[in-house]
């Protein structure tokens, strides 16, 4: 059986779940499991449930028998609150990546017909940065904007068919939960470990990632291992 | 009123020991913590597993992104519970339930929320004397149809007005459908109420904070519940799994009610991930929209927390049944 949440533990229940949330939107973490509009939406949070603590513990002072007044009680389930706060220090969770981004979903590609869509020119530069996303869906409207040029991509490393590796990213709209995986295939050097962030540069082997099943092939010329970046979704 | 209340259970006040002991907890949780904490460099590594990472990333990123719209929810609900007047809340809600119900239903377009905020919100509704049915229906409705879900779903859905059109009636219909069904059959299920004595000595402010801090932790714990549940299946179940029904119609609109049902999204993120879903046909994408906001396992560990087990065993099936009904109908009428 488990005891029922006093009001002195609901009190501390707030304040370490405020805290959290305020440490995680001041540094970056937030940014490993929601978007990054959330970060003021986070503080002001945090900062009302500390308030909420702290407003409960000034009140107990002035009346000391409030443990048995009305709204004390709450169900136990209450003690589960808990395990977020735990979770986060404890296992310290990692930014999304190898693991899931084999059983992840594959990032929804546009309907229109390519008749209707005009793709602009890549930008000047040699080689071209080029998001993930934009590469997947030029070459899923054939890849033509994409010949004869040099890419430069970045992502983290996962594990393909055989001794393939592809560079990945996730895209997210709301949080983690919804996160979609955007891929391409290297071709052409050793895979470097999963889950290492790195920057390719490359020529996109023509015709690939046009049928939306399969993913884009870039055959690789240069490979750097680089660091993480401090937003790793798209 | 049709629902009854339950008394209150608390430890008996009087046993000193008890009450001693009472006093005690918040000790002994601070020394679990701290050892906890203590002991993180010792458990951090024996729980490096990528299985595990992925659960926890997962689980966190619900609870982030939920908790702030919980608290949008609960202030809200401490807004009606405390500030707004009897006759103020009498105008705005009609008198007569029957009508009530599609006037709640179309409320909901102006609450943009996440369906966490709006359990705390019906609740509030329902001790302040709105009728059960039509709370609900209030419920079922401001997560599915408020503007931040369709424009979304019209992102999702490129140059297709009609699935934008589709969702909308179809959740519309299902929590007006709801409502006059709970309304009509289920007027006498117990409905759990947390009985609040009013300190009319304590000050507006205080009842307010009160107010919020209660509900707060009362809906919070069950939230953890269900994002724990969401966050294991979206891990540990193979996709294979759920892609490979995607071919029979029938076991297609099943098996994304179900899918809807565990990995319980945001409402503003459902049209992206049912986007994403290419395998299956649109009237089952409907299906996997029109169930996610109106139940989810995170909303019924919710309800069943707010609302009592009794409630939650009868309210949990009719809207996934009616939900998936009026999917269905609507993606076979416009789709």
């Amino acid at each position: 059986m488990v005891a029922a949440v006093t009001r002195g533990t609901q009190t501390l229940l707030l304040t370490v779940t405020g805290a959290v949330l305020v440490r995680m939107a001041v540094g970056d973490t937030y940014l490993r499991y929601v978007n990054s509009w959330m970060r003021w939406p986070l503080i002001a949070c945090g900062v009302l449930l500390v308030v909420l603590a702290l407003v409960d513990l000034w009140s107990q002072d002035d009346a000391p028998a409030d443990d048995h007044s009305e709204g004390s009680h709450v169900p136990r389930a209450a003690w589960l609150l808990f395990v977020p706060s735990l979770v986060f220090f404890l296992i310290a969770p990692p930014a999304l990546g190898a693991h899931f981004a084999e059983r992840a979903q594959t990032a929804a590609l546009p309907t229109e017909p390519s008749s209707e869509v005009v793709l602009p020119d890549l930008p000047e530069g040699d080689p071209v940065p080029l998001l993930m996303d934009d590469l997947v869906m030029r070459a899923f409207y054939g890849g033509d904007t994409l010949e004869g040029r040099r890419i430069e991509l970045t992502g983290f490393v996962s594990k393909g068919p055989g001794d393939g590796w592809y560079v990945t990213q996730f895209g997210m709209n709301c949080c983690a939960a919804d996160a979609t995986v955007m891929r391409v295939t290297a071709s052409g050097v050793e895979a470097p470990p999963v889950d290492q962030w790195v920057e390719v540069v490359g020529t996109y082997v023509a015709g690939t990632g046009a049928d939306g099943r399969t993913p884009p092939e870039l055959a690789v010329e240069q490979l750097e291992l680089v660091e993480a970046p401090k937003n790793q979704y798209r | 009123m049709t629902a009854r209340t339950r008394p209150e259970t608390r430890p008996a006040p009087e046993d000193a020991r008890a009450s001693g002991r009472a006093g005690l907890q918040i000790y002994v949780v601070l020394a679990v913590l701290a050892a906890l904490l203590l002991s993180q460099q010792w458990l951090v590594p024996r729980l490096d597993h990528p299985a595990v990472a992925t659960w926890s990333t997962i689980f966190v990123a619900i609870v982030v992104q939920s908790v702030p719209f919980l608290v949008g929810g609960v202030l809200l609900a401490a807004v009606i519970a405390t500030l707004l007047s009897e006759r103020a809340l009498r105008r705005l809600v009609p008198a007569n339930p029957t009508l009530g119900v599609p006037v709640a239903g179309l409320a909901g377009v102006a609450l943009p929320g996440c369906e966490c905020a709006s359990v705390p919100v019906a609740s509030s509704l329902m001790r302040r004397g709105v009728a059960p049915s039509v709370a609900l229906t209030f419920l079922l409705a401001a997560p599915a149809v408020n503007p931040v879900v369709l424009v979304s779903t019209a992102v999702a859905f490129p140059g297709r007005p009609e699935v934008v059109l589709a969702r909308f009636l179809a959740s519309l219909v299902t929590a007006v459908a709801v409502g006059w069904l709970w309304l009509r059959f289920a007027g006498r299920v117990p409905l759990l109420h947390r009985q609040r004595s009013h300190d009319h000595g304590e000050g507006a402010a205080r009842a307010f904070l009160g107010s919020v801090r209660h509900d707060f932790i009362h809906a919070a714990g069950f939230l953890v519940l269900g994002a724990m549940i969401a966050a294991a299946i979206n891990t540990f179940v193979p996709r294979e799994i759920i892609d490979s029904v995607a071919g029979n119609a029938l076991l297609a609109v099943v098996s994304m009610a179900l899918f809807a049902f565990v990995v319980a999204l945001c409402s503003e993120a459902d049209a992206f991930v049912a986007a994403s879903l290419s395998a299956f046909s649109d009237t089952a994408k409907l299906v996997f929209m029109v169930v996610g906001p109106a139940m989810d396992v995170k909303l019924a560990s919710m309800e069943s927390g707010q609302f009592g087990g009794a409630f939650a065993v009868r309210f949990v099936p009719l809207v996934l049944v009616v939900a998936v009904l009026s999917a269905c109908g609507m993606g076979w009428w416009l789709l």
